[in-house]
């Protein structure tokens, strides 16, 4: 049986003959979902059958309080309508893994008395420029539906959606208890929207602004100076992402009257001395982005690194990061804290093995490390010998180009398998790999949860071999049997998939790129991955025959997103018309191509309730 | 730069090449795809793109594409287009004469490999998705640039978009000034916004000294001369601000002025530099106004004090003339 894990709302196909609306007999736009009529507004109860027993019913609403898992509560739904009504008033955090799988209206009908709405929007690949600007991901609509529905929202994340200023400000007006705020790769606003928040939201806890495009724009707003001139409830303010510059009077002040925060990662026009000057003031913080991490000397002229050693020394900190324009003379300042430092991020650091060492060789507690590759193998090293509790490792390139030198390899990668056991995560980039590292990484490291390996160069083969690499990502599906997520690169052939298919039963998400020989990768993928949500595809030899061999799969998933593969237009339609509960998009790179047979160049398609969305831009065609 | 006034004869290719100042954005394409045909000498184009395939069928237009390489050693002819499979990636124009293309090697990622890779790193290249291929082979740089090309005038390095997976803010850590490491778009993405929303790009300047930055719109100047007067405009006020209130040394009432002249001749007290695509930081001035138009990226006011020595000095022939 597959699951919809994380998502609310279940689709068709899984739901017919076990649902209490019955099979799929029923009308289009209704198919398997009780006959509910939801109240308006935000109670929710306006307009419900009076079930035979309210007592059972307040006793069960009492009891699903304590279920919060989203895959229990889907569960709970199921049971039968009365559990389904009781489940629905007491959600409280909405999970809607794709803002185009349901309408705001049909979700906030249901549930009565969300507090936390999460969304995400953009596939993945928008990331990395895939996907072309103004493809959509609006969250206006769920604004406008979520205000009316929901006046005690208390939360909400966003996660690739476009937003606006004018959405940020209509969250700050509708949500009157509003305590946290977190876009995560999000587009579309700028200083305009943070001011809103930051002026309306007076019970603000969080505010967290994570890897967003900040819209350029001709007058900055100094939105620091916004937030509520008496203490504040602030716990975290991340706005690292906001490259632009800002008030630093108005962020002491405010760091001095919010007597909760713990975190505060700032962008790169912090330099040492302002930091300084931050850490004095809120001396309970426990992370900390620092910034620029280099001297730009004011009035009271440069800070000596033992002055800026002394700061952290009388700090809390248990997470590190920024260390964006770092000045090496300056690293040993936090030797004090590495000792306790459970996280720590030097990924825009370009360090080299000598500079890491004797930072690392403290942080024996560490469960959290983002590098750059300048540290080399040696760097690696060194982390594999001190940080036995790693849990997750990220190694990021200095030059993410194809024939750069690269300087971390299988060496590094076998290092850290040999030194950190507990590891659940690993990103990897790099140039050369072997099939032995990899295979060793999967013993060493029975517990890995997300295994994520970028061989740089297209169809890499083993180093040393010559081999492709369908032997490790083997014995990784094979090995480490928690696995979930999965990156594959380098040159890989059918049989990895074949692997992949057969021991894979858990991985939820798959990436693949440049890889593969024949469609049967794709079908061992579909037939095999049994809890596959999420299957991105790039650059492969993969034609309609395979992408038609999901076709009974698709309504288990929560997209499909396939570019520059060998697919056709006839394919996509043949899905489309066989999956009605299916959207399936399609972008063009050439839009003067006509015909049937051409080449597509972007799928995406996902389940969906909703039906085709309304909102598609000019270069995206709805099957 | 200086190799683009030198090429004189070249005016011709190069204006198709960058047809109505746009080669930027075209060349920073991200769908890789028609579109930087329709800039560039389409004809040519067709016949020069390349794409990865299934092994089998890349192998045999490899072959034929040697073949008449060999023959006719400056522009491939082997028509590639067939099935019209378009790829995310396009290859580059290899016939491009040289002296174009170095000034506008993409080399964002800090690896200027282009120019020494010739036909037979493609060959090599293309080989690899049939049978273990070389180990190094000195393949594709990262982002799109529709005229990269190698000193054989041969080969080119099919760009990837989006490869490796790298957000851009992560891109360009290498680059000095440009290190800011902010999550901005790339210059790609900007220009696909441009591409849609028509917004003309600003390019941004920053002055030593001044903290906050401004935009300017280079297109709404004709000279270099009025660029100048410009960014004193922009950058007084702040400059007075800030004497007004720092720790700076007294400034005498008219100082502001004298700051600002000598700009572009570089005999005052600051010069204005400028970063083209490459990360190279280069004196304004020494190209025709158009050209650094189009290729300015972004803006500097510097002290002349922190020029590279190289740099620094007057140099005699800076004057705004083009």
């Amino acid at each position: 049986m597959r699951d919809a894990e994380e998502g609310s709302e279940s689709p068709p196909s899984q739901m017919s003959g076990d649902g209490p609306g019955g099979s799929g007999g029923e009308s289009e736009s209704d198919r398997w979902m009780p006959d509910l009529r939801g109240g308006n507004g935000g109670g929710g109860g306006g307009g419900r059958w009076a079930p035979p027993d309210q007592v059972l019913e307040n006793v069960l609403e009492s009891v699903l309080e304590f279920l919060t898992a989203a895959r229990d509560r889907n569960a709970a739904s199921l049971v039968c309508r009365s559990w389904y009504r009781a489940e629905a008033q007491t959600r409280r955090e909405l999970f809607i893994g794709n803002c185009y799988a349901v309408s705001p209206r049909r979700a906030v009908e249901r549930f009565g008395g969300v507090r936390d709405v999460v969304l995400k929007g953009k596939p993945r690949f928008a990331d990395f420029s895939l996907v072309p600007y103004g493809w959509g991901a609006y969250v206006s609509p769920w604004v406008a539906a979520l205000g009316p529905a929901y006046p005690r929202l208390e939360r909400i994340c966003l996660k690739r959606m476009t937003v606006s200023n004018d959405d940020l400000a209509l969250i700050a007006k509708s949500f009157p208890l509003f305590k946290e705020l977190s876009l995560v790769c999000c587009e579309g606003f700028s200083t305009h929207g943070l001011a809103a928040i930051a002026e309306w939201c007076r019970y603000l806890r969080v505010l967290d602004l994570i890897e967003d495009y900040i819209d350029e724009e001709d007058e900055l707003v100094d939105w620091i100076s916004k937030f509520p001139e008496s203490n504040t409830s602030l716990e975290s303010l991340v706005f690292d992402c906001v490259s632009v510059p800002f008030n630093f009077e108005a962020l002491e002040a405010l760091v001095a009257r919010s007597p909760a925060l713990r975190r505060l990662r700032v962008n790169h026009h912090v330099p040492v001395e302002q930091l300084r000057s931050l850490m004095a003031k809120a001396p309970q913080l426990t992370h900390l982005g620092t910034g620029a991490f280099r001297s730009e000397p004011g009035p009271g002229g440069v800070l000596s690194v033992s002055e800026l050693a002394t700061s952290f020394a009388a700090s809390r900190l248990l997470c590190l990061s920024g260390f964006r324009d770092v000045n090496p003379e300056y690293l040993p300042a936090i030797h004090p804290v590495c000792v306790n430092l459970t996280s720590l991020n030097f990924s825009f650091a370009s360090l080299t093995a000598e500079e890491l060492i004797p930072v690392i060789r403290n942080c024996a507690r560490l469960r959290t490390f983002w590098v750059l590759d300048t540290v080399g193998d040696e760097g690696l090293r060194a982390v594999a010998e001190t940080c036995s509790d790693l849990r997750e490792l990220r190694v990021f390139p200095l030059n993410a180009t194809e024939d750069s030198e690269g300087s971390v390899s299988d060496v590094g990668l076998q290092a850290i398998s040999e030194g950190c056991h507990k590891l659940e995560l690993i990103l990897y980039f790099c140039q050369r790999m072997t099939n032995a590292a990899v295979i060793a990484m999967s013993k060493n490291c029975p517990d890995l949860v997300t295994f994520r390996l970028c061989i740089m160069g297209r169809h890499r083969p083993d180093r040393i071999t010559g081999e492709p690499m369908d032997d490790g990502f083997g014995a990784i599906v094979m090995n480490c049997k928690k696995l979930t997520r999965l990156s594959v690169s380098g040159l890989l052939t059918d049989k990895a998939f074949a692997y992949i298919g057969k021991y894979g039963k858990l991985i939820k998400t798959l990436s693949v790129a440049f890889a593969g020989n024949t469609d049967m990768s794709l079908q061992f993928v579909f037939e095999g991955c049994t809890r596959l949500q999420k299957l991105e595809v790039r650059d492969s030899p993969f034609s309609d025959k395979g992408l038609l061999s999901g076709l009974s799969y698709f309504y288990n998933m929560r997209f499909l997103w396939m570019n520059s593969c060998k697919l056709t237009m006839r394919g996509c339609r043949d899905v489309a018309q066989q999956m009605p509960d299916l959207v399936v998009e399609v972008m063009k790179d050439h839009p003067d191509d006509e015909g049937e047979m051409e080449t597509v160049d972007k799928l995406y398609l996902y389940r969906s309730l909703a039906g085709p969305r309304n909102d598609a831009p000019p270069f995206v065609n709805i099957l | 730069m200086e190799e683009e006034c030198k090429d004189k004869s070249l005016p011709p290719k190069l204006l198709n090449l960058i047809p109505d100042g746009r080669e930027w954005e075209v060349k920073e394409e991200e769908d890789g795809g028609r579109s930087r045909n329709t800039s560039l000498d389409a004809d040519e184009e067709k016949k020069l793109e390349l794409k990865l395939g299934l092994p089998g069928v890349q192998e045999k237009k490899i072959q034929q594409q040697q073949q008449e390489s060999s023959s006719a050693h400056s522009k491939p002819t082997t028509s590639i287009a067939t099935t019209g499979a378009k790829r995310g990636f396009l290859a580059a124009v290899g016939a491009i004469p040289e002296g174009y293309n170095q000034g506008h090697q993409d080399n964002k990622e800090g690896c200027g490999n282009e120019l020494t890779l010739g036909g037979e790193n493609m060959a090599g290249e293309r080989k690899k998705g049939c049978c273990p291929p070389p180990i190094s082979h000195g393949s594709a740089s990262v982002h799109r640039h529709s005229s990269s090309s190698n000193p054989q005038g041969r080969g080119a390095i099919p760009p990837v978009v989006g490869w490796p997976p790298i957000r851009s803010f992560r891109r360009n850590l290498t680059n000095g000034t440009s290190s800011k490491q902010s999550p901005e778009r790339t210059n790609d993405e900007a220009d696909d916004k441009a591409k849609f929303c028509k917004k003309r790009p600003l390019v941004k300047i920053n002055m030593d000294g001044i903290l906050i930055g401004r935009k300017v719109d280079l297109t709404v100047y004709d000279s270099y001369q009025k660029l100048s007067s410009a960014v004193e405009e922009l950058f007084r006020g702040f400059l007075e601000v800030q004497r007004d209130l720092s720790w700076a040394e007294s400034g005498e009432q008219g100082a502001e002025e004298k700051i600002f002249s000598g700009l572009l001749d570089g005999t005052g007290e600051y010069t204005l530099v400028y970063e083209d695509n490459d990360g190279d930081r280069i004196l304004v001035g020494d190209i025709p106004w158009n050209i650094f138009v189009s290729t300015a990226k972004r803006l500097r006011v510097m002290r002349r004090s922190e020029l590279p020595h190289d740099m620094s000095g007057a140099a005699p022939g800076r004057a705004a003339d083009c």
